[in-house]
């Protein structure tokens, strides 16, 4: 019998007996294939609502690569086949049969190996093949729905086959089935486990510790299902062509080559002896017990810090130590089969748990100085900063990939921003940290007066070697201000935070532009557009810190942009000082320049509460809902206004609060004094009520004098 | 031939075979001999390629036998404890080793189960220990290996199976050169069909001797004396491995041959004389005695 004729007929022979693996795959992509497309065609058949496009954009959804049900397959069908298929090493009666065998062991593990691919493979295959013919004589067939379908075939085949040679390993390097789990969920999840133990412990121990970007997750990677998540999932809703790079492709498939030969190497040097024992190589015993003991004791510790409010120190060591024992006791015992063997090797109890004291005392002593951190001047090439309490308006997408992804306005701007002269910033820190240092408080809030204004600062130094940086500050901002003014003043700093500069005016879908009492819908050319942003830019380089302070916005431009099939919404502030915004608005139907008409004020009313009690937003509408507020309101002082002349003398002291939040610690208004308006907004009688404040200490004389009789 | 030059194997911290050296030559039944936890299984295991060596090496025919398809074509092993398919039957048993083995006899087989009574549609996990045995051996020979590795296996058969299996192995031997190495701690199980004997005991060899050097060398004579005749005097100079005494009826082990024997008896000219076949049992209690153990210890 020749070499292939032997092979294939041990691989029908090692067929015959993992049927049930066959049958379970046929029948979990029959269910997730012909079945979920035959429900989803036939329902947007009987559906007169469902528009065409988007039954194709749920059927490349669920035909495709991000398909969660395929990926649960592919994820559960790795272990199932990889334990499956190779479990025969874990007991002794098999190892002797096959092992005494005339084949070589490479032979062997190509046989089953080769088999846990076919057993996921030909249904999937077969499943899809038959799904399209259901989605054609459905009338849904489309160019896009058969690529996402045979691309999603090769993106979950080649993701099935790294996750199935992982499992096989976890076999490979255990001699018992349920110890196999175990390995092929620590090889699976190691690498996020590992990422999220490491932002807990920063977060836990270091101040400055930025939430913004995290560089630790490229220790996703360490795990091929959150490489496999984080490839599938950056691809949008109903995409056809998944964002998977040539890069990264080849990435993909030199993995697999390695853990493939990996694999093989465990093959024909695991001892068949190894049957029925933990753990199938000695050597790794050691190593092994250290990498999951540590990790765990230092997880420990911050969920025991964490289960007291303000947990102190103390309850970190016992945390630790109890997860330190704990994780300990059960790998030797997992090792061993035995419970008095807990702690057996007392040396090797030591060494770790004294490598895990090392790791926690660094932390807690900051001993490589992460707080302290601030870079030389003249090794820093360029700064990012984010002020948290400036501008909080800002809408940040991130449109560099296929898919469209929301990113939240600091890493927006830790990402855009390069200031190259950062010599204010440096200065901020440089005084910040020296008087930290010197007052040994984690922030100087403690030092803080009444009026002044707080705001997270979010630094990204790109140092000339390369490396980026990041931390996180809480700054008394008033006592920066002058500086921060200077940063905000900067071309780059702008450039770097508001996603208008980036903006194209050809993806503008359309343009709402809202003022206090009001919302029209601006009708541009492409032209038109451009020249709106072109004004708008000018317009945002001069605006300063003083505007933010002194004044709301006038309006506010609801733009739309389209990316893809989808669209997205920016908001952009126009405020006083935007004249060339504003005289473009005007130019196209929209002052935005005047405040409201007295004429059409109905009732101006203020109410001014106790210092005790604000109503919630909610109360307000519901103000029979509490008694408290019932009894509170007997509190408020309300003055109402009907007169058009006193109305007009209020009006240019009002801050509109729906516009007013973007930067309320810079422009600070009255907590417990509110107006509302009830406004006639056409001449049909239509009515709307508008909220406004006074800016602190801007209320009027006359207004205090009736509220304080 | 299968030869074994000092070979050893550790488990953790238990010696399992210790510098064992075997020579297993063609044409001959080996039987390994020893108790639980010798190394019977651990020795066979890695004459059949199973474990390998902490050192020394095993070659069968010339051709080392780890991961060597070559020289694993040329002997079928049956564990003590054989696995089976699940769900399987002998059919699918004989479908399987025809693939692996080039030379296997479906005819043979097919003509075999029927012989001995099992269904070769029938689900191998219904059928008894003994059944499962027999199912085995059957493979075994049928194999057509040259050599054929029998850790244990006549525990469990009856009395009329393990005769049947035995004139098979006897019948393959002498038709086409078949050579058994059968493992067992029952020396009545290998009685009469061993020619060499190799004792283990924790992990090394004691012996290792063709049974018919070893039945040379000692007799075992009853015999009833005239009065006055001092057994002692009568094999004097020879070494008396015992003696026993009902009566006048004296049961004499001495280290010598039948001929010294009965030619020392027959100058006293007892009463009567007749020098008795040995059993394997009493052969190695005096072979071990000579070399300082309690076979009791050793097999029971």
């Amino acid at each position: 019998m020749t070499s292939k004729s032997l092979f294939t007929n041990l691989l029908k022979e090692n067929m015959k007996h993992r049927i049930w693996t066959l049958v379970l795959s046929c029948l979990s992509f029959f269910f997730a294939l012909p079945v979920s497309m035959a429900v989803i065609t036939q329902n947007a058949k009987s559906s007169r609502y469902r528009e065409y496009s988007d039954t194709v954009a749920r059927i490349i959804n669920s035909i495709g690569s991000e398909s969660v049900l395929l990926i649960g397959i592919t994820i559960v069908a790795s272990i199932v086949c990889g334990i499956g298929g190779f479990s025969y090493l874990h007991s002794k009666k098999k190892v002797d049969f096959y092992h005494s065998l005339p084949l070589k062991r490479e032979f062997l593990f190509s046989i089953s190996y080769l088999n846990g691919i076919i057993l996921y493979v030909i249904p999937y295959f077969i499943s899809l093949s038959v799904s399209l013919l259901i989605i054609k004589s459905n009338g849904y067939m489309t160019k896009e729905i058969a690529a996402a379908a045979f691309i999603g075939f090769g993106i979950h085949t080649l993701f099935y086959s790294i996750l199935y040679t992982f499992s096989v390993i976890a076999v490979l390097l255990t001699g018992n089935t349920l110890i196999s789990l175990f390995a092929c969920g620590t090889l699976f999840l190691y690498g996020p486990a590992i990422y999220f133990i490491c932002t807990g412990m920063f977060e836990n121990f270091f101040s400055y510790y930025s939430t913004a970007i995290h560089p630790e997750r490229i220790l996703h990677c360490l795990s091929p299902v959150t490489f496999y998540c984080d490839v599938i999932t950056s691809n949008s809703y109903g995409c056809a062509y998944p964002n998977f790079s040539t890069g990264t492709f080849f990435i993909t498939l030199l993995l697999l080559i390695l853990s493939v030969a990996v694999a093989i190497f465990l093959y024909q040097k695991r001892p068949s002896e190894a049957a029925g024992k933990a753990i199938a190589f000695r050597v790794i015993e050691a190593p092994v017990k250290f990498l999951i003991t540590i990790p765990v004791s230092l997880a420990a510790g911050l969920f025991g810090q964490n289960l007291i409010t303000d947990g102190s120190f103390s309850w970190y060591l016992f945390g630790a130590l109890c997860g330190f024992l704990l994780s300990y006791g059960i790998m030797e015992v997992i090792y061993h089969f035995d419970i008095r063997k807990a702690f057996a090797h007392k040396i090797q109890l030591i060494a770790c748990g004294a490598l895990t004291l090392v790791i926690i005392v660094l932390f807690k002593t900051d001993a490589f100085g992460y707080d302290s951190y601030l870079p030389k001047e003249d090794s820093i090439e360029s700064m990012s900063v984010h002020f948290s309490s400036i501008d909080k308006y800002v809408d940040c997408y991130d449109t560099s990939s296929e898919k469209l992804s929301y990113m939240s306005a600091e890493e927006y701007a830790l990402t855009h921003m390069e200031l190259t002269d950062f010599s204010a910033a440096y200065e901020i820190l440089k005084d910040y940290l020296a008087f930290n240092e010197e007052n040994l408080s984690s922030s100087d809030y403690a030092y803080s007066t009444k009026g002044d204004w707080h705001t997270n600062l979010s630094v990204k130094y790109t140092l000339k070697s390369g490396r980026c940086v990041y931390r996180s500050y809480f700054i008394n901002g008033a006592k920066y201000e002058d500086l921060i003014a200077q940063i905000y003043a900067s071309a780059a700093y702008k450039e770097g935070v508001f996603p208008a500069f980036t903006m194209k005016a050809d993806r503008i879908m359309g343009i709402d532009c809202n003022t206090v009492a009001d919302t029209k819908t601006l009708t541009l050319s492409l032209k038109e557009k451009e020249e709106l942003l072109s004004l708008y830019r000018q317009d945002l380089y001069e605006l300063t810190l003083e505007d933010l302070k002194s004044s709301a916005p006038s309006a506010v431009l609801d733009i739309r942009l389209g990316f893809g099939d989808e669209s997205y919404y920016i908001s952009a502030y126009v405020y006083p000082s935007f004249l060339r915004t504003l005289s473009f608005l005007k130019e196209h139907g929209l002052d935005c320049m005047t405040t409201l008409d007295p004429e059409r004020i109905i009732d101006l009313t203020i109410h001014q509460y106790s210092d005790k009690y604000y109503p919630s937003a909610s109360d307000k509408y519901y103000p029979s809902a509490s008694e408290e507020i019932a009894s509170v309101s007997a509190k408020e002082k309300v003055l109402r206004f009907q007169d058009k002349k006193e109305i007009a003398q209020i009006l240019p002291y009002l801050i509109p609060t729906n516009f007013h939040w973007g930067n309320d610690s810079l422009l600070e208004v009255t907590d417990n004094i509110e107006v509302m308006i009830t406004y006639q907004t056409d001449d049909y009688g239509n009515e709307t009520t508008l909220w406004f404040a006074f800016r602190k200490d801007g209320v009027p004389d006359f207004i205090m004098q009736e509220l304080n009789k | 031939m299968i030869e074994a030059i000092n070979i050893s194997k550790k488990f953790d911290s238990i010696q399992a075979v210790d510098h064992i050296s075997a020579t297993i030559k063609e044409g001959n039944v080996f039987g390994l001999i020893g108790t639980n936890g010798a190394g019977k299984s651990t020795f066979i295991r890695m004459l059949c390629g199973i474990l390998k060596p902490d050192s020394g090496t095993i070659t069968i025919d010339g051709l080392p036998v780890f991961e060597n398809p070559a020289a694993k074509k040329l002997f079928f092993y049956i564990s003590d404890e054989q696995y089976f398919f699940n769900n399987g039957t002998p059919a699918d048993l004989k479908a399987f080793y025809r693939t692996v083995y080039p030379d296997f006899d479906s005819v043979r087989f097919d003509d075999l189960l029927k012989k001995f009574d099992l269904d070769s549609r029938r689900k191998i996990h219904t059928f008894s220990k003994g059944m499962k045995k027999q199912l085995s051996v059957l493979c075994g020979i049928c194999a057509n290996t040259k050599y054929l590795f029998c850790d244990e296996t006549f525990d469990g058969l009856d009395p009329v199976m393990r005769q049947a299996i035995k004139s098979i192995f006897a019948s393959e031997m002498e038709s086409r050169g078949m050579t058994p190495i059968i493992a067992s701690h029952n020396l009545r199980e290998l009685e009469d069909i061993c020619d060499h004997v190799g004792l283990l005991h924790k992990g090394g060899i004691l012996l290792s001797k063709d049974l018919e050097d070893m039945k040379l060398n000692i007799s075992k004579v009853q015999c009833v004396l005239k009065d006055e005749t001092d057994p002692k005097a009568i094999f004097d100079g020879l070494s008396i491995l015992s003696v026993e005494q009902r009566g006048q009826l004296y049961t004499i082990t001495v280290r010598a041959s039948n001929e010294d024997v009965a030619e020392r008896l027959r100058y006293h000219d007892p009463v009567f004389f007749e020098v008795l076949p040995l059993s394997l049992e009493e052969i190695f209690i005096s072979e071990t005695e000579v070399a300082g153990y309690d076979i009791k210890k050793l097999i029971y």
